[in-house]
């Protein structure tokens, strides 16, 4: 009736745009801050186990979610994670995504699901980029080594401070499978 | 009551609240509460067949809170509901469990809800709500100024003044001198000490605002059968009543809770509540509101509660106690405060207050809810199924 299309309509409906500025100041509590201080000071991430059903959990909170038995604050029960790990599984990202700060990016690196020596299965990033001579040598049970950012550059944070799993190449490798379902580690 | 199964509070959790809370994370603060409403009603978490967890998303920045609350609050393999609606947000998560055990879908019910104020922008979050138009006439100073003009419209309309605003803080005062777990006990000594606090908007003083407060509330509620079984303290839900509408604005109209009110105390049969009603928790971010809330609320007159309030017909030993834990001038956790609401009367019920048990042989109680645009939850209580 206008004599304008349905799209020209749709663009001239008045949008008020409305940004926000927000900032969250988010607690650790005791656990969390015990086991990111560890990160940044000793470059090793920590566990603790369940005294009744000894689940292992990582990062550690202060009741099991399986049997709801109080976990002991740090050190009772704790142990800290070797940082070794085997491959399971990997991909590579196609289309860049947002990311966890809330930035679009496209991860030049392999994904990957590991197990940890202690059992936790956990997801990240290979040292191994996408497209490149090596990953055609990429298998399941690769060793890897956790690998972090110097301790002058670590703020105790997971995801500044841990870098990527660190394939070692001259190392055995072993078959590994994941069991359906797996304690998950972050 | 109509609504299916009988229903009872069997379980009572409360953190002691704080403007800040750095020893624990949300996680662990809620988690606080639901022990002591587990330990309370000598129950385990594995008897919990169902949770309803709320907090007010904005506010912290945490939506979808079941996700890390579950493991917390025994809601591993567990059935459970979220609910956020503004500042019944705790009331809701209440009603829910309530309705989740008439119905029939749950025995033994968890709800819990609250707050951590310091770690997001509460203020923002206040100020966006009920879709975009309206918050684009939200008016500097949000939720307070709202306030503000609401107890300037009732000063003018009643004739009250400061004084008497001052006179319901320091009756809160007194009483959240006395409960454990209330945030600000600040042993205030008279109404001066109220009137030299500073103005925020006019007439609203700092000390007629309540604070920003960090803590979680819990209640377990049970079927008939269940909850005899737990306890030989059950506090009966008679039943509760639920107005959510967007056309009022925070503050400028009790209107929502007079109809919460005619509607409850018709279905029950309360002709006079002021004589009836053993003990009221009411839903009050200021002072003034508490005032023209208890006149929509038709405990008094149009213009009687501030000259009420002189006669100190709101106090823990009157006939009809107003806010004996302190109330929410006292202490604010906002998505916990409605469910904290109702805590405090099943624990006056109960006999349970220790220095703040309001006198006599209480056995009929309300408890209120309030949040933006006049949503109302009211819920009506009692220690015996008579």
């Amino acid at each position: 009736m206008t004599g304008k299309t349905p799209e020209k309509e749709a663009e001239e409906l008045i949008r008020v745009d409305h940004p926000w500025y927000v900032e969250y100041r988010k607690t650790a509590g005791e656990y969390a801050s015990v086991y990111l201080t560890h990160l940044r000071e000793k470059g090793k991430r920590l566990a603790a186990r369940c005294p009744n059903c000894q689940k292992l959990h990582s990062p550690p909170g202060c009741v099991c979610a399986t049997c709801h038995t109080r976990i002991p604050p740090y050190p009772e029960g704790w142990i800290e994670l070797s940082g070794k790990a085997r491959l399971v599984y990997w991909d590579k990202q196609i289309t860049p995504m947002m990311n966890i700060m809330g930035e679009e990016t496209l991860s030049p690196n392999l994904l990957c699901t590991v197990v940890l020596d202690e059992g936790l299965a956990m997801l990240g990033m290979l040292d191994v980029l996408a497209d490149s001579p090596e990953e055609a040598k990429v298998q399941n049970g690769l060793r890897l080594e956790l690998a972090l950012k110097p301790w002058s550059e670590r703020i105790g944070s997971p995801v500044e401070d841990i870098l990527y799993w660190k394939v070692l190449w001259d190392e055995p490798v072993v078959e590994t499978k994941l069991d359906a379902v797996a304690e998950m580690s972050w | 009551m109509g609504r299916g199964r009988r229903v009872a509070i069997v379980g009572v959790g409360r953190t002691a609240h704080r403007s800040k809370r750095p020893d624990v994370n949300w996680a662990e603060m809620f988690w606080e509460a639901a022990s002591e409403a587990v330990n309370d009603a000598n129950l385990t978490f594995k008897d919990i067949d169902n949770v309803v967890s709320g907090n007010m998303e904005l506010f912290e920045g945490l939506h979808r809170n079941d996700m890390w609350l579950s493991d917390y609050i025994g809601g591993y393999l567990t059935s459970g509901f979220r609910a956020s609606s503004g500042g019944t947000t705790g009331a809701t998560v209440g009603v829910t469990a309530m309705e989740l055990v008439a119905s029939g879908l749950s025995d033994i019910c968890l709800g819990i809800a609250g707050e951590k104020q310091s770690e997001g922008d509460s203020r923002l979050g206040l100020t966006y709500y009920a879709g975009p138009m309206r918050a684009m006439n939200a008016a500097p100073g949000g939720a307070i100024s709202m306030a503000a003009r609401a107890a300037g419209a009732y000063m003018q309309r009643t004739g009250c003044r400061e004084e008497h605003a001052a006179m319901v803080r320091l009756r809160a005062d007194r009483n959240a001198c006395q409960n454990p777990k209330a945030h600000l006990k600040l042993g205030l000594s008279s109404i001066d000490d109220v009137l030299a606090s500073k103005y925020l908007v006019t007439p609203l003083r700092f000390l007629d605002m309540c604070p920003t407060s960090e803590g979680a509330c819990a209640l377990i509620v049970a079927s008939e059968e269940k909850a005899r079984k737990i306890t030989n303290k059950p506090v009966w839900v008679v039943d509760w009543e639920v107005v959510h509408t967007q056309r009022f604005t925070f503050g400028f109209s009790g209107e929502t809770h007079g109809l919460a009110a005619e509607a409850i105390f018709k279905k029950n049969g309360i002709t006079n509540p002021r004589q009836e009603l053993s003990v009221v928790e009411i839903y009050d971010p200021s002072t003034y509101m508490q005032l023209y809330l208890i006149e929509s609320m038709h405990l008094c007159e149009e213009g009687e509660a501030w000259k009420l309030e002189e006669k100190g017909a709101w106090d823990r030993d009157s006939e009809c106690p107003i806010n004996p834990s302190g109330g929410v001038i006292a202490t604010n956790a906002i998505g916990g405060t409605a469910l904290a609401r109702m805590c405090e009367v099943a624990l006056e019920l109960r006999g349970d207050c220790g220095g703040y048990q309001i006198a006599g042989k209480p056995h009929l109680g309300l408890s209120t809810g309030l949040g933006h645009v006049g949503w109302t939850v009211f819920c009506l209580m009692s220690n015996a199924l008579d």
